[in-house]
């Protein structure tokens, strides 16, 4: 008399699916968070100055150490990397007419970085820049203004420019917010922004070893993340346009 | 409608007269060619300058013409510039330079070549509409070479090793005069010890050199006005941006020739 045998005995085709599920699980339970990328990678070339934007909230933990460390090796800090970032002119426009240094400092390590701020990196060992520090999810909100102000004589007022987010972002997606006559709002696209004399339409961008210029009106004027380029903010008719923001609207809101 | 809306209105009504900035789409019978150079140890380029005609552009300084922020702060750099320090007060190089459309006529764009190393091994190419460019020939200045751009519909590549910190080019766009004389002088298709190859990958063309006789004896005007250009602006210290030749911009001088000092 057979018997039968009621220990439980997976068919074969049962038990790979099984066993591909309890991977899953053990995965997702166990096994540490993959950590969120803000946007692809860029990589820094050995021995040459890198325009850098940080884009994303960085979480609490948003130092120079924190955000640029893991990709660069804190330790190495001010031995094979090093980051430098441009003053930004209050109450008077930057000039260099006492020192090549001026318009810029040399950060530490515990100096701290937000969304949205653009550095020169100089790195002497080749290196990618993931950025593991800011989360891809954490965007600064739908309306990004960034801190960029008018000139105040005749000359250019640069601003080193970084999209706050995860998306690219192009020249015609940038907002000027102003105000005709001081009383009228007014959000002036890119064009209107040129025709006013509110920006420059010149964007400069750094290869490693050339600057290049795009227009801002076009969209080859393109923002990658974790890039940063120069906006040239100019000096408009100060009674039709007393002031502007440059403001960024997400890319991947609805 | 309140005062709000007529002010949009009226600026909308503004920018609708403007017509578009640099680097549209092009129209009938403009053309642009950009400049692609490269280190032959494929770490430094510069693949963004730009030339061309277009309807409405002008002979000097005009909207599509992007100006260039100096590099040579920078340890290491390589850059093509159009330097033109007579169009502007506080800009010197251009990245991109357009002139109004002109049928059969004669017409040129001067442009340098700017590197740290002055014995940088380089590469020199170009990409555009290739029927267009059948009358396109380069001019070295220095070597007094000239190359027809393209050679059987190929875009020729033109390989040269840097002579110090400036190397000075002609962009030229023949009449067909000229272009006959310069097919008559009997030396395009001479192989040569210029290297000189094909652009595109897998494609053969012969090596060319081709001396600057008819088209530059025909051109006194041009090339006294390049030496006019270049004498008397190299400043003092050039290449390490003392010059007073650079412009006044707070960016390209801004960061030290050492990193990493204090």
């Amino acid at each position: 008399m057979l018997i039968p045998d009621h220990t439980f005995k997976p068919a074969p085709f049962l038990g790979s699916q099984l066993a591909v599920l309890l991977t899953l699980i053990f995965s997702l339970a166990i096994a540490p968070q993959a950590v969120a990328q803000c946007g692809p990678n860029i990589t820094l070339t050995a021995n040459q100055w890198s325009m850098v934007g940080v884009p994303c909230q960085p979480g609490p933990s948003n130092t120079i150490g924190d955000i640029f460390g893991p990709s660069l090796n804190a330790p190495d800090y001010a031995v094979t990397w090093i980051v430098w970032k441009r003053i930004y002119d209050a109450p008077a426009q930057c000039s260099v007419a006492s020192g090549p240094a001026d318009c810029y400092i040399k950060l530490t390590l515990t100096d701290t970085v937000n969304t949205g701020d653009a550095f020169w990196i100089f790195t002497t060992v080749s290196a990618t820049l993931n950025l593991s520090a800011v989360g891809a999810s954490d965007t600064p909100g739908p309306q990004f203004q960034f801190p960029a102000t008018l000139s105040t004589d005749g000359s250019s007022r640069y601003y080193l420019f970084a999209n706050p987010y995860k998306a690219a972002v192009t020249g015609p997606n940038l907002v000027f917010p102003t105000s005709i006559f001081g009383f009228f709002p007014f959000a002036a696209s890119a064009q209107q922004a040129v025709n006013f004399s509110i920006i420059s339409q010149n964007v400069h961008y750094w290869n490693g070893n050339t600057y290049f210029t795009q227009d801002i009106t076009t969209n080859a004027a393109t923002f990658v993340p974790k890039q940063a380029a120069w906006l040239e903010m100019l000096r408009p008719n100060p009674n039709f346009i007393p002031f502007s923001d440059v403001r960024v609207p997400d890319p991947g809101a609805p | 409608m309140n005062l709000n809306s007529a002010l949009t209105v009226m600026v909308a009504i503004v920018t609708l007269g403007v017509n578009p900035l640099s680097a549209r789409d092009l129209e009938r019978g403009e053309w642009s060619v950009r400049l692609l150079l490269s280190s032959s140890d494929g770490k430094l380029e510069d693949t963004y300058n730009r030339l061309g005609q277009l309807h409405d552009a002008s002979d000097g300084f005009d909207r599509y013409d992007l100006p260039e922020l100096d590099q040579s702060w920078a340890g290491t750099y390589l850059s093509v510039i159009f330097y033109r320090p007579q169009w502007e007060t506080d800009r010197e190089s251009f990245n991109t330079d357009f002139h109004p459309k002109v049928r059969r006529a004669r017409d040129e764009w001067y442009f340098e070549v700017r590197s740290d190393d002055p014995y940088r091994e380089l590469s020199l190419t170009w990409v555009g509409k290739r029927t267009r460019m059948k009358r396109m020939v380069l001019v070295d200045l220095e070597e007094s070479e000239v190359l027809p751009a393209v050679i059987d519909g190929v875009p020729q590549v033109y390989n040269f090793i840097m002579n110090g910190p400036v190397r000075e080019f002609v962009w030229r766009v023949l009449t067909r005069r000229e272009y006959a004389e310069f097919l008559a002088s009997g030396e395009l298709g001479t192989p040569s010890a210029v290297s000189t190859s094909a652009a595109s990958p897998g494609v053969t063309a012969s090596t060319q050199k081709t001396r600057f006789r008819s088209v530059a004896t025909d051109d006194r005007t041009t090339d006294e006005k390049v030496k006019r250009a270049k004498s008397g602006w190299l400043p003092r210290g050039w290449g390490r941006g003392e010059g007073k030749g650079y412009r006044h911009s707070a960016i390209p001088n801004g960061l030290p020739d050492d990193p990493f000092a204090d």
